[in-house]
């Protein structure tokens, strides 16, 4: 879902769909944003949806943005990564309070409004009686999903320092340039396959990162997030154009995506 | 070569399992025939293939199963190669019935000809694995030198794997009173039994990503240990089980 109500008044909004492809699409306003989807060929031949997510709102000089990664072999991964994509995107637009001990308290609240949701769900009943039991199985252990968010405020002339916020679990690509120098190696020991958010318990392997730093007017940046199915964006660091990046979405060296593939680039 | 490449649909993992259906099969463990306790294990590394293999509700194929059962012949029991969505269709797995002597040279044989046929289909796949269970000494050819022909098999992900499971009580000198504490069957490990002596020739290192696989689960072995496991219980039967079902799946 897209919308662009009034450019005049720089606001624009992206909540991918996990049913379509979304292809690199730009936003031009303070902030410029490329964002994109792309489904495993595999789902996307079967008619699946797609198990991650990706969701930005710019409002004038604010940026809200939320990346899922949801784990397959969880319990309807792509429900986890919807429910949480949603829920920080509407979290992110309203909390004044910013601490790590308020996200992570936030993040074990949601469980039971997830783990309610996540109950409607159950196995189809036509499914062989093994992979019924194995679902069965999942679902008592909760649909869980990797996820990066945050908020970026904008210094201007007038508000000389500006501010970004971030969280994260899990092994999704969180990549930052100030000044055209990549920062990102602040990150990595802290982009873990092991942590991730679970409807059952909240926060798994640990609590969520939390990275925040102030903005300097004048100091041009870049924050590029996207998920696994992209993983050979990995060694390149330079600005890529739109249709190179098309191209490893479209994968047609190998048919087609071998995983779900979410991206988000943010330029000010 | 490092055994990282991940079991997919359009790359799956190939596992061919060797069982041992010898009489001495029917002998007790824990109050439990032996075979009892295999098919119990075997049918547990079945259903976590099922559970590795499930996105949404559709069970994707990144498993490919067969099943060999060996006495004085062997007994192809999924009738070929059998993709895990496949055999979850069905629900149990074949009944294992023991005979009576113990000819795994004839098993391997058999293995090392599906291989012939199928690696080269299988080069951006996972390395296959022959998991191989038995209780006893072998009767008929020496199986070691064909299971290290199946050893030097390769994919560019890594060469064959040969894992071996001996249902015993008499292979190591100490009991192992802690089966997820246990570091497993190193190369310079004392084996108390000539046969032990040579499963272990015919056991491969056990590849990192797969001890990564078992971490998860709780079981530490350490670095250097052995695709071999002695089935002392049925922990550790069934821990060698999920030791070839550990190929890396996607999260």
């Amino acid at each position: 879902m897209k919308t662009n109500t009034a450019a005049a008044q720089d606001v624009f909004s992206f909540v991918s769909s996990q049913s379509a492809e979304q292809r690199l699409s730009t936003y031009h306003g303070r902030f410029a944003c490329r964002y994109a989807y792309g489904r495993a060929m595999d789902s996307l031949i079967q008619g699946e949806k797609g198990q991650d997510f990706v969701g930005v709102h710019i409002e004038g000089d604010s940026c809200n943005f939320v990346l899922c990664d949801g784990v397959g072999q969880s319990y309807q991964g792509d429900f986890a990564a919807r429910f949480l994509g949603n829920t920080l995107l509407d979290w992110l637009s309203t909390t004044r309070e910013w601490s790590s001990a308020a996200f992570t308290g936030f993040m074990k609240d949601i469980t039971g409004a997830a783990s309610e949701q996540l109950k409607q769900l159950t196995p189809p009943g036509e499914v062989p009686s093994l992979l019924r039991e194995v679902l069965e199985d999942k679902q008592r252990l909760g649909s869980q999903t990797m996820y990066i968010c945050g908020r970026i405020e904008l210094p201007s002339a007038k508000k000389k320092h500006g501010r970004i916020w971030m969280a994260w679990q899990g092994d999704s690509r969180l990549r930052f340039w100030k000044n055209d120098m990549e920062i990102s190696e602040h990150f990595h020991a802290t982009m873990l396959t092991s942590e991730r958010w679970s409807t059952l318990t909240g926060p798994v392997g640990g609590s969520p990162h939390v990275y925040q730093t102030r903005l300097e007017y004048g100091v041009p940046a870049r924050l590029q997030l996207y998920t696994d199915g992209l993983d050979d964006l990995d060694a390149i660091r330079q600005l890529l154009p739109d249709e190179q990046i098309q191209v490893l979405l479209d994968a047609p060296h190998t048919g087609g995506l071998q995983d779900d593939a979410a991206f988000l680039e943010l330029q000010w | 070569m490092n055994y990282t490449i991940q079991a997919s649909q359009r790359t799956p993992a190939l596992i061919i399992y060797l069982i041992d259906i010898s009489a001495s099969m029917n002998m007790l463990m824990e109050n439990t025939r032996r075979i009892d306790i295999v098919y119990e294990a075997l049918s547990l590394a079945i259903r976590q293939m099922v559970f590795r293999s499930t996105k949404g509700n559709r069970l994707t194929p990144r498993y490919r199963i067969a099943i060999l059962a060996y006495s004085d012949d062997v007994y192809d029991l999924l009738n070929g190669i059998k993709g895990i969505d496949e055999i979850a269709a069905v629900g149990t797995l074949p009944d294992l019935t023991p005979k009576r002597f113990s000819d795994s040279a004839k098993a391997f044989l058999q293995a090392e000809r599906i291989l012939q046929s199928e690696l080269p289909h299988m080069q951006d796949c996972p390395a296959p694995l022959v998991c191989h269970m038995t209780d006893g000494v072998a009767t008929g050819d020496d199986p070691e030198p064909i299971a290290k022909r199946i050893m030097s098999m390769s994919v560019p992900d890594g060469n064959v794997l040969v894992e071996n499971i001996f249902i015993s009580d008499h292979m190591l000198d100490q009991p192992i009173l802690q089966p997820r504490r246990w570091k497993g069957i190193l190369p310079e490990t004392e084996l108390q039994d000539e046969h032990a002596a040579k499963l272990r020739n015919m056991s491969s290192p056990l590849p990192e990503s797969y001890r990564e696989m078992l971490a998860e689960a709780d079981y530490l072995l350490s670095p250097g240990a052995l695709m071999m496991l002695p089935g002392s219980c049925s922990e550790l039967v069934s821990i060698g089980f999920q030791m070839s079902a550990a190929t890396p799946v996607r999260a």
